[in-house]
């Protein structure tokens, strides 16, 4: 196990930097600026600003410089909001996003794993039906249709919750159930079929046989391997959570990572693009690796680094 | 099992303890006035800024030599207690006022100015609205690295109480600018601390030092920026609010429903285009005309193109009633010319109009009858709905009037504006905003080579023209006979600089009527540019939309024009200044 941990963390860097050497080259090959402009300014003016912000550089050198700064921690200034850094720029966001993606990861668990268990439990029954109908219209509901719905009747028809913002306790449910549908869906549905596939296993069968009851054989025995499905889907959504929601964060006006990922793109804020992919691989990579310990610790058929 | 549980139930802990802390930071409370600012402000160091998000926070953390009053728009006393004009209107001198202090207590003096209008014209600095200072004596020089000796640019501290500027031609609107947020006065050892150690992070709240009505209390960004009332503002006095949010979001949707619910008290016009039917019918919705013009480029270089009876042709095509009532509906007007309407002394021509007879006319003359031959046309626009629902209508229009087949074509900003600059297009959209209210800040784009011409059109007598505007009151070998047989109007041309020269050089009354003849020379460019050359295709003049609660004061959109008259504020420019609370 530990092998297998510090083997990953070995080849983090090895895989952030190719990550990194791919989004620059493609976001170099884009075409812009970011210093375009509607007004264009003189040709001297254009110069002056490529210099200010080391954009004179060739590919090469401008990449290089680049990890320079990374090795020192330091991320380069923002083009777009300028007199922050990407650092700061990040500071601030990161834990809004996180608080939200918590928030909303929690939501999904508590209502994905539940409904699904249920419902594999009584395949074909009317709660089954029911819950996969309604995870059928999560997950193809985006989230712009999900939060304006909520926004209209929770909102503007009923009066219960302000209309965005970030600050207030208030602010925080109509966002993270936006966020949160989506992932629950998924997950009742990954945990339904992961009771489906473990009820005919050998083991439960067995453990039946001996008479157990029913309540113990779930709890002891189905639950760890049905949960194995959700538990890999955890990690790539957990990166994807933590990372912030564009449509989310726009439509409650939230200051988190999400805009940073989309606006930073359409600016070609080129230093925030790399520290957003840098954050968002990073959390991809570690929260995979979770998943694979949690794994072995959930399945004993599973024995890692062996 | 049990493990597991544990290790959840801690994850639980952990992830409310960083709401915990993540909330006991950002809670500022509601401001006594709030609104949408639109996107994150690009900065808030006035010589970066480009942007009205950026600029109306601007003038309000500092304040100029001159501001605008918020009711009329007209530049008043600000810094500068009072000015002097002389030499032909290219000397002015500032007298500054001596209460007007920074917010760390220092006075604000003319070397405050001298430094500040410096660092804007340093190459080091790359401010992109330099130019707003390039009518200064060598300041262009200075600016684009021609010039290295600053003492010859045209900036003077007589005392720390007097400044002194020496422009190359007289400015008419040398005094908006002056109030423009380009120009205005940064706190030298604050800004020289932050670009030794950190360059800048002197914009932040805990770093900043302004003079301003107003102080930066907080800055958080995609969220908002806190302003406070100003207590050692020289003119605290007329500030009634006491704190301000803006509100930075660039989502029309998210803006909109702040002010529907209340939290946000103003909304000027941050929001989707399809409300608009909703939103007209609200008592609380104001609009006016905008100087800003919606049209499209000709690319002058194709072939096709080169002959000017296609470009009008193209121009009497084009059925801009039909835009302007079925595809906008807001109000918008008809531009047949280029600058809009709202310039005071400013009298456009007529423009072409709309004849498709006489369009295919003089389609058939430069040899494509019913368009025959015709290579078809693109229009290039940034993909953006209602861009699409214009270029549409135009496309059809063209193919329609003149047998050419003409058809829309979307990219995105950043391409559309690389594929305007390089000239790879047919037709491209575009729009213009006034910096100030006059023509020049819209004509003086079009000469040879200009940085936003981007047709590719050239024209000898409109270069030659666009120079006599910028030097009226002094007349120098110019203009002369050959040229008033060249314009439309060179007779009355020629009594009206008889008329100018007839006053002494230097006087004021020389300047006065020079600008009559400068108004002339800008009706003949625009001749050139909407009747005669047409490089550019003028289709419509926007409205500026407004939604403002019932107990917000001081939102004009409409000015106090002279006699008492009310006049469109047609700048959109609302100084935060100016606003204030009914109901306190």
């Amino acid at each position: 196990m530990l092998r297998l941990i510090l083997h990953r963390l070995l080849w983090l860097p090895l895989v952030l930097l190719v990550v990194l050497a791919a989004t620059t080259w493609l976001m170099r090959a884009a075409p812009g600026s970011p210093f375009a402009a509607e007004k264009q300014v003189d040709r001297e003016i254009q110069e002056q600003m490529l210099k200010k912000w080391g954009e004179d550089k060739n590919g090469r050198q401008w990449f290089v410089a680049y990890l320079k700064g990374l090795v020192r921690g330091d991320l380069g200034p923002s083009y777009r909001v300028q007199g922050r850094t990407v650092n700061d720029l990040l500071g601030s966001a990161l834990p809004v996003s996180l608080t939200l993606g918590l928030l909303a990861l929690f939501l999904a668990l508590l209502v994905g794993v539940p409904a699904g268990f249920l419902a594999g439990l009584r395949q074909n029954s009317l709660w089954d039906y029911g819950s996969m109908a309604l995870a059928l219209l999560g997950i193809s509901l985006p989230a712009f249709v999900v939060g304006a719905v909520l926004v209209i009747v929770l909102v503007f028809n009923w009066n219960a919750f302000p209309v965005g913002g970030w600050g207030a306790l208030s602010q925080l449910p109509l966002p993270a159930v936006t966020l949160a549908a989506p992932f629950a869906a998924v997950i009742a549905r990954l945990s339904r079929a992961g009771v489906l596939e473990v009820v005919h296993e050998d083991y439960v069968r067995t453990a039946k046989a001996k008479g157990l009851p029913k309540g113990e054989i779930v709890l002891k025995h189905l639950i760890r391997g049905a949960i194995l499905p959700v538990v890999s889907y955890l990690g790539p959504a957990a990166a994807a959570i933590f990372t912030g929601s564009f449509v989310v964060e726009k439509l409650f006006r939230i200051p988190g990572m999400g805009m940073h990922f989309v606006n930073s793109a359409i600016n070609r804020d080129y230093l925030l693009i790399l520290g957003v992919v840098l954050v968002y691989s990073t959390l991809l990579v570690l929260f995979n690796l979770v998943v694979d310990v949690a794994y072995g610790l959930l399945d004993p058929r599973v024995r890692l680094g062996k | 099992m049990r493990k597991t549980l544990l290790f959840c139930a801690a994850v639980l802990a952990a992830g409310l303890g960083v709401v915990a802390l993540a909330f006991q930071q950002s809670a500022l409370g509601r401001a006594d006035f709030t609104f949408t600012n639109g996107t994150e402000p690009k900065t808030i160091d006035p010589h970066g800024m480009t942007g009205q998000p950026d600029g109306r926070i601007g003038l309000a953390l500092f304040e100029g030599l001159t501001y605008y009053d918020p009711a009329t728009l007209n530049p008043v006393p600000g810094v500068a207690e009072r000015w002097d004009i002389g030499d032909d209107g290219r000397l002015w001198t500032f007298h500054l006022r001596r209460n007007a202090k920074w917010s760390n207590g220092d006075p604000v003096t003319a070397r405050d100015f001298h430094w500040s209008w410096k660092r804007m014209l340093e190459p080091k600095t790359a401010a992109e609205y330099s130019y707003m200072l390039w009518d200064v004596v060598n300041a262009e020089r200075y600016n684009k690295g021609k010039l290295t000796d600053f003492s010859q640019v045209g900036l003077e501290v007589l005392d720390d109480w007097t400044f002194r500027v020496r422009l190359k031609t007289y400015v008419p609107y040398f005094l908006f600018l002056t109030s423009f947020y380009s120009l205005l006065p940064v706190h030298r050892a604050t800004v020289e601390k932050s670009d030794a150690e950190d360059p800048g992070r002197w914009t932040l709240p805990s770093n900043i030092v302004t003079n301003g009505p107003f102080l930066l209390e907080a800055w958080v960004v995609n969220d908002r920026i806190r302003l406070r009332k100003n207590p050692g503002y020289w003119n605290a006095a007329s500030i009634r609010l006491d704190t301000i949010d803006a509100l930075s979001s660039d989502d029309l949707t998210a803006c909109i429903n702040a002010y529907l619910r209340g939290e946000a008290d103003w909304n000027p016009s941050y929001w989707p285009a399809t409300l608009n039917p909703e939103i007209l019918k609200r008592p609380d919705f104001t609009r006016t005309e905008a100087s800003i013009v919606y049209y499209y480029r000709i690319n002058n270089t194709r072939p096709q193109f080169k002959d000017r009876r296609v470009r009008q042709a193209l121009s009497l095509a084009i059925d801009r009633k039909e835009i302007v009532e079925n595809v906008l509906g807001l109000g918008e007007k008809e531009a047949f010319t280029y600058v809009p309407p709202g310039i005071p002394g400013y009298e456009p021509p007529r423009g072409l109009g709309y004849d498709p007879e006489r369009a295919r006319r003089l389609l058939a003359e430069a040899g494509y009858p019913g368009g025959k031959g015709f290579p078809p046309i693109q229009l290039l626009y940034n993909t953006h709905e209602a861009h699409k629902q214009v270029a549409t209508v135009v496309a059809a229009q063209i193919e329609d009037a003149l047998g050419i087949k003409a058809e829309p074509f979307n990219v995105e900003w950043q391409a559309y504006q690389k594929d305007t600059r390089e000239l790879k297009y047919d037709l491209a959209r575009a729009g213009w905003i006034a910096d100030y209210l006059d023509p020049n800040t819209y004509l003086d784009m079009w000469i040879t080579d200009g940085g936003n011409n981007q047709t590719g059109y050239t024209s000898e007598l409109y270069d030659r023209l666009y120079r006599i505007a910028k030097d009226t009151p002094v007349f120098v070998g110019e203009p002369t006979e050959d040229l008033y047989a060249l314009l439309v109007e060179g007779d009355r041309m020629r009594e009206l600089v008889a008329a100018a020269r007839e006053f002494p050089a230097g006087s004021a009354e020389r300047t006065a009527a020079a600008q009559s003849v400068r108004m002339l020379v800008f009706k003949e460019m625009e001749r050139l540019l909407c009747e005669i050359d047409v490089p550019i295709l003028p289709i419509y003049i926007y409205v500026t939309k407004t939604l403002v609660k019932p107990h917000i004061g001081g939102c004009h959109t409409y000015l106090d024009g002279p006699d008492g008259k009310k006049i469109p504020n047609i700048l959109d420019m609302h100084p935060l200044r100016g606003f204030y609370r009914k109901d306190r």
